[in-house]
């Protein structure tokens, strides 16, 4: 799995592509466990790049959509492929997040002009 | 887990080898994660160690299905109960969610104990050859 950073102001795009699964979900965790840790509080997951996700993957969302809500932090989802919605879904999580189509979509839910 | 990587490869592979698209198997490598993750975390009490796991691949009638036999301990995951999806997110417990996403992307799940070994049978039907997506 390779992970694409983008920083707009103070947002950070955070953008995982292939699959995020048991082996490489790890990967993920880790990379947005220090970016938590370094004081990232407006984030936007951009899953376009996401092949398929299992539940591990799901947890370490779930796990960083926890920790942005007792930071007082926004998180954002976007480019969920029809896969990534699906596993989403099955699991009864979809509600739990904010949901955009498009990373510009994200952005302007977080109130930052679209690039 | 690095073996539950080469499993997905291994199943990559024999997808390539029968004209399976990914977009056709991705559910069948969500639920082979689950499984073998499974089988890593909780099937040997927090023993380590080498194990083996026996996969097989087959496809007839439309429907690819994986065998999956270790020797882990008991566990049918036909058996598990639904997990909550109702609290909200700060008391959600975060369980039971790769088995409930197993069975509900497979379109059949088939479950056996013998010899000391789970014998656990994952079933997906595939698209039509020829159609699209």
């Amino acid at each position: 799995m390779q992970i694409r950073e983008v920083e707009l102001d103070d947002v950070l795009v955070v953008a995982p592509a292939g699959r995020v699964d048991s082996t490489s979900s790890t990967q993920l965790e880790q990379l947005l466990f220090d970016r938590l840790d370094g004081g990232s509080r407006r984030m936007i997951v951009d899953l376009a790049g996401i092949d398929y996700i299992s539940s591990a993957g799901l947890r370490v969302l779930l796990w960083l959509a926890k920790r942005m809500q007792a930071e007082k932090g926004d998180l954002v989802l976007c480019g969920m492929g029809e896969p990534v919605r699906q596993v989403f879904e099955l699991a009864g999580l979809l509600p739990l997040f904010a949901v955009e189509g498009t990373r510009d979509e994200a952005l302007t839910r977080l109130g930052r002009k679209s690039t | 887990m690095a073996g539950v990587r080469q499993a997905a490869g291994e199943l990559e592979a024999f997808a390539a080898a029968h004209g399976l698209a990914p977009d056709e198997i991705w559910s069948v490598q969500v639920a082979l994660d689950e499984v073998l993750s499974n089988v890593v975390r909780h099937g040997y009490g927090g023993e380590g160690g080498e194990r083996t796991v026996e996969l097989a691949f087959g496809l007839a009638a439309g429907v690819l299905e994986v065998v999956i036999v270790d020797d882990a301990l008991p566990f049918d995951a036909r058996q598990v109960p639904e997990p909550d999806t109702e609290t909200p997110i700060e008391e959600r417990k975060i369980g039971g969610l790769g088995v409930a996403i197993t069975r509900r992307l497979m379109d059949g799940i088939e479950y056996e104990r013998r010899d000391g070994m789970n014998r656990l049978v994952l079933r997906k039907r595939m698209a039509p050859a020829g159609g699209a997506g």
